[in-house]
């Protein structure tokens, strides 16, 4: 597993080497101070992203005046539009060097509005008598290709993210439609965040593994709880947790091991609640689990600091 | 390939167990509709509408096979405020859809509401045991909330209707023109050919 300083710093090599930049030049660099043209490019930085914000807010707010004096195919050019002009220009963007900061901010504004307009699109074009899910399905299935494609060609993260999004969003809205119970659901979306969490790890990006982690367990710990709650087998949530922490040491991953943390600690208050709250040794009980709690808490800490600079 | 999925497993996995859950739950869907034979008799129910609420002047019942709605004035002699007058549903087993009686609760001749309708439906037999000749039972749609999605997005149980007939593992929804409500909703009878 290689490092995101690791990785930082194999990227910095890579960029000097192309540019034929020596290394005592960039050190000089880094040890300028930064004058006031650096300085003011973080104030036009700021502003152009408020200004981009207040523009993106008042033309929502717009259309949202003139929604219902508009008719059907106005309705999809100005919500599906717009989306779909700029997922073209991220695409676009990706290819010249000057508009790389402009590429995530495009396919994030096309992930927004893409789903709208294709929600729009099928309200107003197709009859109602169906079932919502089914139209959800459609546009979660066509947005996961999209999105999925795109990241094929291109290797980003955030295409990678919105795709990941998109793909859970139609596996739930799949098992709901099929009334597959909601732990089953739950547990089949955490296995799967949890696999393709592992994908982008092994695929260098990195500032989204985290979150796909995070999101993975506690998904997956959430229905398993639900699944086997109350019931002869509720003790084997235990063993899907230990297995968690297990796999976050493996990963060396800080954001899985919180949540693996969370959900062991979750559940200590729910077993002694539920098999000791009547019993007079529930005080003692109490106690014994915040020690316990204080020592899963240290032992985690210290497991996070080993994984030191893993970042994930 | 072989290279291909040994590079990439998370990818297949995260791919392939959903989609393999998903056909295993549609395919599991499908036999136990195919195991079951579809309802043969329509079914008759009311809602806003509780045989143990005291606030209703009405009472709806099966004597010898006919439908009645009995209207008793409130003792008090002051009519409840906001009187809801029951809805009669007759649940169509070809087209899997419920349809409204309209009755006029306005005639009520010897305590007993008189309508046209009320006569066309007590042409046929009705039975009252809350188990159809063929093993539905009407019940409420019981199972577990619509999950973290259904939940996000409103979707799920709620438009399946609030209502089935069920036999062993296959549940026909009872679904209207308007929403039918989870409460206050009381099964009447089938009826008989």
């Amino acid at each position: 597993m290689i490092s995101e300083r690791q990785s930082a710093l194999e990227r910095i090599v890579a960029l000097a080497e192309s540019h034929g930049i020596a290394a005592d030049e960039i050190a000089q660099h880094m040890t300028m101070p930064k004058t006031p043209e650096r300085q003011g490019g973080i104030v036009k930085a700021l502003l152009a992203y408020t200004g981009g914000t207040f523009i993106f807010a008042g033309l929502g707010l717009l259309g949202s005046m003139i929604w219902p004096d508009i008719g059907p195919l106005q309705r999809v050019v100005i919500t599906l539009g717009p989306g779909m002009v700029a997922f073209v220009l991220g695409m676009v963007a990706h290819r010249e060097f000057r508009f790389a900061k402009a590429v995530t901010p495009l396919f994030l504004v096309a992930a927004f509005l893409q789903p709208a307009g294709l929600f729009v699109f099928l309200d107003e074009f197709v009859p109602r008598a169906g079932e919502p899910e089914l139209a959800a399905l459609i546009v979660f299935g066509v947005l996961t290709l999209q999105q999925g494609m795109a990241f094929a060609q291109l290797d980003r993260a955030s295409l990678l993210f919105l795709t990941l999004i998109f793909w859970l969003a139609f596996i739930g809205t799949t098992m709901v439609w099929l009334d597959v119970d909601g732990d089953v659901t739950s547990i089949t979306v955490g296995l799967s965040a949890l696999f393709l969490g592992h994908f982008a790890a092994m695929r260098g990006h990195h500032s989204i593994t985290p979150f796909w982690y995070f999101i993975g367990g506690g998904c997956l710990l959430g229905g398993v709880f639900a699944a086997v709650q109350v019931g002869p087998a509720e003790i084997a949530y235990l063993g899907v947790n230990g297995f968690l922490v297990y796999l976050s040491i493996r990963l060396a991953s800080r954001a899985m091991l919180v949540v693996a943390v969370f959900g062991l600690i979750g559940y200590l208050s729910y077993f002694t609640y539920e098999y000791f709250a009547n019993v007079i040794g529930w005080p003692v009980a109490l106690i014994v689990m915040g020690l316990v709690m204080i020592g899963v808490s240290a032992y985690a800490f210290k497991l996070g600091r080993g994984m030191g600079g893993a970042g994930r | 390939m072989k290279r291909f999925f040994k590079q990439n497993y998370a990818l297949v996995m995260g791919i392939a167990l959903p989609l393999a859950l998903i056909a295993v739950f549609f395919l599991a869907g499908k036999a136990s509709v195919m195991s079951v034979p579809a309802p043969q008799y329509d079914a008759v129910f009311a809602t806003n509408y509780s045989p143990n609420s005291a606030n209703t002047p009405y009472r709806i019942g099966i004597d010898d096979g006919k439908l009645y709605i009995r209207y008793r004035r409130p003792k008090t002699g002051k009519v409840p405020r906001y009187l809801r007058e029951p809805v009669i549903y007759v649940f169509d087993h070809k087209a899997l859809y419920a349809k409204k009686i309209d009755i006029d609760f306005q005639n009520v001749v010897d305590g007993k509401i008189m309508d046209p309708e009320l006569d066309a439906l007590n042409r046929s037999r009705i039975n009252a045991d809350p188990k159809s000749p063929d093993g539905y039972i009407f019940e409420r749609y019981s199972r577990g909330g619509s999950g973290l999605f259904g939940g996000l997005f409103g979707w799920g149980r709620y438009n399946r209707g609030t209502h089935v007939l069920r036999k062993g593992v296959r549940t026909v929804p009872v679904v209207g023109a308007r929403a039918i409500s989870a409460y206050s909703t009381h099964f009447i009878g089938w009826i008989e050919k």
